[in-house]
């Protein structure tokens, strides 16, 4: 009689689950998964466009990669990705001491802190790129302001080159850095650095044994929130670059839009894709984290 | 020696916060400029304001992004709630995997997110339009599910047990309990995807239709690449999509503490 | 005595895990029952099958002598009081006790003066705590409304599970007597999970002592205390002197290089035979002059001398052989004693048990 119930319940239990992932589940599976699936077919050939794997009369190909695979994209590539590790170094630097102030100095102005770490990482990246874009622009407010106070007689030339896209990554990552440093530095317990003390470390080693190494779960997020996005940054090029300026975001997206060859887009989208995502692995395995929510 | 340290370390936050804050400030303050240009501070104005906001094209982008961000806001957290009630409170073989799976939906750079869909789009034939925008927005559900599944995994079994216990069944254990208590999670979340969807640039700009613009790429159109069309009218509308974004920071910290 | 709930060859696997291996238990009308037991030994699984929260693997339990097997929780109409609490965070005493009411469809007025009532009987004026929110009350006071809000349903069982762990000490105590006055008051059959043997004994009328999934004895406070089913139980509860050694038929106790034990008639209520240990409360084994005239009366000498406030505890080694732990009341009357000195003690037959050595 157990058996028999047990089994009912474990049937229910079954169908309810059903019920529950499978509007979910669906939808994960057809609009991201089976995309990027597709997205893979179209860089081997496969799916699109038909006429030419006729013709061709092979259904799977490497020639896309072999093709994509040009000194311009290794160059591209190679630029992408110091820019992308350039930037995260710089946002961990510059945003840990912020991080650590707000955290454990912030006193009573604390929540105001908080807040104003928060905001900017609210604000649409786009706008900031673009507030970045009126500030710095030769018609823009600080050539302006630098010209009306006759300090310059001529509008400086700050964008158009590869610092002033540095320098709007730093500004536009930044805040995706210093978000997760200060959520992990806020958990740490102040016993631990208090305790290091009385057994006589000095301010400096307590915080180099004590307190780096336990806001390492937020530097590790501040890393790869940073990294990942940047990686593929499309809009702060666009607007803060010159034309040698020239990312794999930006590349992806003029095979894809302006060339309209998407096998040729689809190709470098998964190359870029698998070193990311090899790179964070990598990244995750040297210091030992696992991959979580 | 310490409060010199102190003081150092203050004097490099207000440094950065200047930073961070020099450039939405100026943009903002150019939007009350009644300078033509923006060479020139002149006067107080809010004709930028009523400019923008007689603008047919500015109003009919602003609509189209809330009506957009709020129809996302919604049913993400339907569907991240789901997923977040099957992975809590069911057994299932292949939960980690499709943990692991919803977290590369929010790892996974938006360009190629964005053009995969784009594509995928094209290949079903599927017309452009508000409604792949909102699938586009859509694929961030896991941002939500990941919030609502952290408040779960915080909140004890219990409460749903003793509602059972007391009498409810389990859809008025779940409306009466197990939802109230996600609460704080599900506006938390809510308040991610809205802004995510409210500042999308890159998805929508490859999932929408033609003449289908959100506040983002009305701004793109209008300043076009490396800053051509800057203008005080841009500010004016970036300025107020700026304060409903601090609007909603402010609401996220307020709830992300409870 | 009428039945309230019966557990028949109940077993319950999670996974590798034997949670209950075949466990018969009959529990009745209007007492206060309680499963006693270390972590682990099964005693909450065993109450969230009765609550329906769990179902049997093989089994049958009856409520009321109804078959409750296949009844969900909600269907059941038992109250159960949480480990830690399950108070509702979102919402005011009020709202926590009237959850079961409103699932049953009470109306608004009826709600109120059961309410009324229940706070009353809780001690916790309606007016002052009707309205607080869950957080502005003290820990006793919570696990009072959660006891409030299980008993207004009005449950033929309660089941409590670990309900005063979280609490200090003093108010532990003060909440058992609270309990049991409620118990005797309400009527209400009682089913108490604890791993505090103390607790149990102080409360319940009857205990069931749970070890790794099985039922190891069930009997009054005073059967499992003085009679010890096995070795288990004798540890378990209260302090207790073990000591191995044989039963042979003239009714003595052997152990290795010691005299023989006299074993009373009543010493050995399972005639046990062969292989077996002997259990001696501490507080049962007289030191010194006191001991004169007792047929188990052994020489040893005093190791150490623990000063209880109440009591002391001497530990007297015999012959480097045995080392036995004793309770002298009250703590004066060691005071003549030394450490290293050698000392009398000895206990009447009827003070010790014999039980399986397993």
């Amino acid at each position: 009689m157990s058996e028999k119930i047990l089994e009912k319940i474990r049937h229910r239990r079954k169908a309810q689950l059903l019920l529950i992932l499978s509007l979910p589940l669906a939808f994960y599976i057809i609009y991201f998964l089976i995309p990027f699936i597709a997205a893979v077919g179209v860089s081997v050939g496969l799916i699109l466009p038909r006429e030419v794997q006729l013709q061709r009369g092979e259904v799977i190909t490497l020639r896309y990669y072999m093709d994509a695979i040009n000194p311009i994209f290794l160059k591209v590539l190679g630029k992408s990705l110091y820019i992308a590790v350039a930037t995260t170094v710089l946002c961990l630097v510059l945003g840990y001491p912020l991080a650590y102030y707000v955290a454990f100095k912030g006193g009573r102005y604390r929540n105001v802190l908080i807040l104003l770490v928060i905001v900017p990482f609210w604000v649409t990246f786009l706008l900031r790129a673009y507030a970045m874009l009126s500030l710095l622009s030769p018609e823009g407010v600080l050539n302006s302001f630098l010209i009306n106070t006759g300090i310059i007689s001529k509008p400086l030339f700050l964008i158009y080159n590869e610092n002033a896209v540095l320098l709007g990554m730093v500004y536009g990552y930044l805040p995706f850095t210093v978000l997760p440093l200060y959520a992990s530095l806020e958990k740490i317990s102040r016993v631990y650095v208090e305790a290091a003390k009385v057994l006589g470390a000095s301010p400096v080693r307590a915080f180099l044994h004590v307190t780096l190494p336990l806001s390492k779960p937020g530097l590790v997020a501040g890393t790869l929130l940073t990294f990942i996005p940047s990686a593929g940054e499309f809009i702060i090029p666009e607007f803060l670059g010159g034309p040698n300026e020239f990312f794999v975001g930006n590349m992806i997206y003029s095979a894809f839009i302006e060339a309209q060859n998407w096998n040729w887009g689809a190709s470098i989208a998964t190359i870029y894709i698998a070193i990311v995502i090899a790179g964070i692995m990598l990244y995750l395995k040297y210091v030992g984290e696992e991959l979580r929510i | 020696m310490r409060r010199l340290g102190d003081r150092i370390l203050l004097a490099y936050t207000i440094m950065l916060f200047v930073f961070l804050y020099t450039p939405i400030v100026s943009m903002a303050l150019v939007s009350f400029n009644s300078g033509r240009g923006i060479l020139k501070w002149e006067s107080f104005t809010l004709e930028w304001y009523t400019k923008a906001l007689s603008n047919e094209k500015i109003l009919n982008a602003l609509f189209n992004s809330a009506w957009v961000a709020v129809t996302v806001t919604l049913l993400a957290i339907a569907m991240a709630l789901l997923a977040a009630i099957a992975v809590g409170r069911y057994q299932f073989r292949f939960k980690l995997a499709l943990n692991t799976g919803l977290f590369l939906a929010i790892v996974v750079p938006e360009i190629v997110e964005a053009l995969t869909l784009m594509l995928f789009f094209l290949w079903i034939g599927s017309p452009f339009g508000a409604s792949t925008v909102i699938i586009g927005h859509l694929v961030w559900f896991p941002i939500v599910y990941v919030v609502i599944r952290a408040r779960m995994a915080g909140m004890p079994r219990v409460y749903e047990e003793a509602a059972r216990v007391l009498g409810a069944n389990e859809l008025q254990t779940f409306f009466k309990i197990t939802l109230p208590l996600l609460l704080p999670g599900i506006i938390t979340g809510g308040l991610l995807i809205f802004t995510w969807s409210w500042d999308s640039f890159i998805k929508t700009q490859f999932t929408r239709g033609p003449g289908f613009e959100t506040l983002p790429i009305y701004i793109w159109n209008s300043v076009g690449a490396r800053g051509r069309g800057l203008s005080p009218e841009v500010n004016a509308i970036a300025t107020l999509s700026l304060i409903i974004s601090i609007a909603l920071a402010y609401l996220y910290t307020r709830f992300r503490g409870r | 005595m009428e039945a309230e709930v019966e557990i028949e060859k109940v077993k319950k696997s999670f996974g590798p895990i034997k949670a209950l291996k075949e466990v018969s238990l009959t529990i009745r009308k209007n007492e206060f029952f309680s499963l006693l037991g270390p972590s682990g030994c099964g005693k909450t699984t065993l109450l969230r099958i009765i609550a329906g929260l769990e179902f049997p693997d093989e089994g049958v339990v009856r409520l009321g002598g109804r078959v409750v097997n296949d009844v969900p929780p909600h269907k059941r109409g038992v109250g159960l009081v949480f480990q830690g609490t399950a108070v509702f965070p979102h919402m005011t005493v009020y709202d926590n006790i009237a959850f079961g009411l409103k699932m049953r469809g009470y109306k608004k007025d009826e709600i109120d003066e059961k309410i009324h009532k229940m706070l009353e009987i809780m001690n916790m004026p309606f007016e002052i705590y009707a309205k607080k929110r869950v957080d502005q009350l003290s820990g006793g006071e919570r696990q009072r409304v959660e006891i409030a809000r299980s008993l207004i349903i009005e449950p033929n069982v309660l089941l409590l599970d670990e309900p005063l762990g979280p609490l200090d000490l003093k108010i532990r105590q003060k909440m058992q007597i609270e309990l049991k006055r409620l118990q005797k008051r309400v009527g209400t059959t009682f089913i108490y999970v604890t791993h505090d043997q103390g607790e149990a004994l102080t409360m319940s009328d009857r205990i069931a002592v749970m070890q790794r999934g099985e039922v190891q004895q069930v009997g009054t406070p005073e059967e499992i205390y003085l009679r010890p089913a096995n070795r288990f139980v004798a540890e378990f509860i209260g302090e207790t002197n073990l000591i191995e050694g044989r039963v042979s038929g003239d009714n003595t106790f052997a152990a290795d290089g010691l005299r023989s034990v006299i074993l009373s008639s009543s010493s050995n209520p399972e005639n046990i035979m062969g292989d077996a240990v002997l259990s001696i409360r501490p507080e049962k084994i007289l030191v010194g002059d006191e001991s004169a005239g007792l047929v188990n009366r052994f020489e040893g000498v005093v190791e150490e001398k623990i000063y209880m406030g109440a009591y002391a505890v001497l530990k007297v080694s015999i012959d480097d052989k045995m080392a036995l732990t004793v309770q002298v009341q009250p703590a004066e009357k060691v005071n003549g004693i030394r450490v290293g000195q050698r000392i009398q003690v000895g206990w009447s037959p009827e003070d010790a048990t014999v039980v399986k050595p397993t």
